[in-house]
């Protein structure tokens, strides 16, 4: 995943409904490139075969 | 000052009164309160009919048990019935609940003697910040240091000895980060064992309530209070609680503690104090009759990519209509944070999830053998608190979140002191619902070492 560039921040946040200045956005787009690593490190387990514990949810009888 | 336990026995006697005892507190919380800045708001009025009350209790043999007259104060982020909670933010200025937390009514319950609302990270996220309606709290041990967060407020006024103990709130280290840096000890509890109904939310797959005080003995009494089922939780679980105070007599004696030296050795290395307090820690445990063992995790790392992708999403997704609304009112960290959280995707969060399903199977796998674990908590010596950074999270990663992922009780203690004379920690953690193995293995520490004799000069 490569970094956004500023106008991909603006239009991400746009996106969102938030509107910042900026030089808050400037900030934001340096903060998002040292998260990257962390959110292409997690991307670890492959596709599952089955449902998963963690996305699967209970319905019925407690 | 003596401890909750010392002070129970004395209130019983009818040594100590608990109207005197509020009395003393309020003071001394009003006499520091510009220089350590730990509570937003002192309640002396209701502070002094609950005192009233348990004293009344004291006079005709009806105490409520160890925390019956107990000065404490509440995190501002715990509803509290009549009185603002304002989670140290202008969005909720002039917020005020109608209910109790259910957490706050379970430790009335007990008796104890509420001063007030404590400082916190913004919404238990944004800090320190300058650019709050209410100023950061001070470590008081030097005025010019962090407290860490958030349950910042609480660290401070436990250890300037204002409060006998109070509450904290942990989603990735708000409990145990403020214990390490004020030189007091907090528990961050299993996840299920306390209520968090009528706690503001951070991030709910993480969150977690739980105490602070100035010991070992101290958390396990408030604890009690704290941990129970609420079936307004959903994450609440439906058990029988142990009695915490009881089993710190169990000790160490065969308990098998892994040590995870690479979490403080390799993954983050810690200061030459904190590691010194560390490796001081498990000789005192063996001593005590723990069989010591390394053992290895997944890495630092991958924990904290985990936890905070989790963090920015939930915490975003809690505040999504404000940020959206009036992103002015929030102070310049936690605004920046939030606005972390947007810029994610879905898929980002979901794998998230998945990766700490992962980490729950490895980390049970790479435990089968072990009943504790020991790391630091903290890397070192509280620094400056002009000195952190907004992204320090992203910068290294922390060694209390793996236990949020995890769920796992983990308890921040006193090991020591650091070169520049401050607190250094190490940090206790056992497997779900054993807590009070945990909390046995504190106390058989702080009974065993003269740390907990040594308290801030202010």
């Amino acid at each position: 995943m490569p970094p956004l560039s500023e106008s991909e921040i603006a239009a991400r946040l746009a996106t969102a409904g938030i509107t910042l200045p900026k030089i808050e956005q400037d900030d934001l787009r340096a903060a998002y490139a040292m998260l990257l690593p962390a959110l292409e490190m997690i991307r670890g387990p492959g596709i599952p075969p089955a449902a998963e514990p963690a996305l699967t949810f209970a319905a019925g009888e407690k | 000052m003596h401890s909750i336990a010392e002070t129970a026995g004395l209130i019983a006697a009818r040594k100590i009164s608990p109207v005197e005892l509020a009395k003393t507190a309020l003071a001394r919380a009003e006499a520091l309160n510009d220089q350590i800045h730990a509570f937003i708001r002192i309640t002396p009025e209701p502070a002094l009919a609950a005192a009233q009350a348990a004293e009344a209790r004291a006079a005709s043999g009806s105490l409520r048990g160890p925390l019956d007259g107990i000065p404490i104060a509440h995190k501002d982020i715990y509803c509290t019935a009549g009185i603002p909670t304002t989670a140290h933010s202008a969005q909720l200025k002039d917020f005020i609940p109608t209910e109790d937390a259910t957490t706050v009514r379970m430790l009335a319950a007990a008796g104890v003697v509420s001063l007030g609302k404590l400082a916190t990270h913004e919404f238990a996220f944004g800090g320190p910040s300058f650019d709050l309606p209410w100023p950061p709290a001070r470590n008081p041990w030097d005025t010019t240091r962090f407290t860490a967060g958030s349950s910042s407020g609480t660290g401070a006024a436990v250890a300037a000895g204002i409060i006998m103990g109070g509450t904290g709130s942990d989603t990735g280290g708000s409990i145990r980060g403020p214990a390490a840096l004020c030189g007091i000890a907090g528990i961050k509890p299993t996840y299920g064992l306390c209520p968090r109904t009528g706690i503001l939310p951070l991030a709910q797959t993480l969150d977690h309530a739980g105490p602070m005080a100035w010991s070992v003995e101290d958390v396990a009494l408030l604890l009690q209070a704290m941990a129970g089922h609420d079936p307004a939780d959903p994450g609440s679980a439906n058990r029988p609680v142990p009695d915490f105070h009881a089993g710190l007599a169990q000790g160490v004696r065969g308990k098998r503690i892994g040590v995870i030296r690479h979490f403080h050795e390799s993954d983050n290395p810690v200061s030459p104090a904190t590691l010194a307090g560390i490796e001081n820690t498990i000789a005192v445990l063996r001593a005590e009759g723990a069989v010591i063992s390394d053992i290895t995790l997944p890495s630092l790392a991958e924990y904290n990519a985990t936890g905070w992708a989790i963090i920015y999403a939930e915490s975003f997704a809690v505040h999504e209509a404000w940020m959206q609304s009036a992103p002015e009112k929030y102070g310049e960290y936690m605004r920046h944070r939030l606005a972390l959280g947007a810029l994610m995707s879905a898929a980002d969060y979901i794998q998230a999830q998945r990766r700490r399903a992962d980490l729950i199977t490895r980390s049970i796998a790479a435990t089968q053998g072990v009943d504790l674990l020991i790391t630091a908590s903290a890397m070192g010596e509280a620094p400056p608190i002009t000195a952190v950074s907004k992204w320090a999270s992203l910068e290294k990663p922390g060694f209390t979140m793996p236990f949020n992922v995890l769920g796992w009780p983990a308890l921040s203690l006193c090991s020591g002191f650091g070169e520049a004379g401050l607190p250094v920690s190490v940090q206790i953690i056992g497997k779900p619902f054993d807590d009070a193995s945990v909390l046995a293995a504190g106390h058989a520490f702080e009974k065993a070492t003269a740390f907990r004799a040594t308290r801030p000069a202010i």
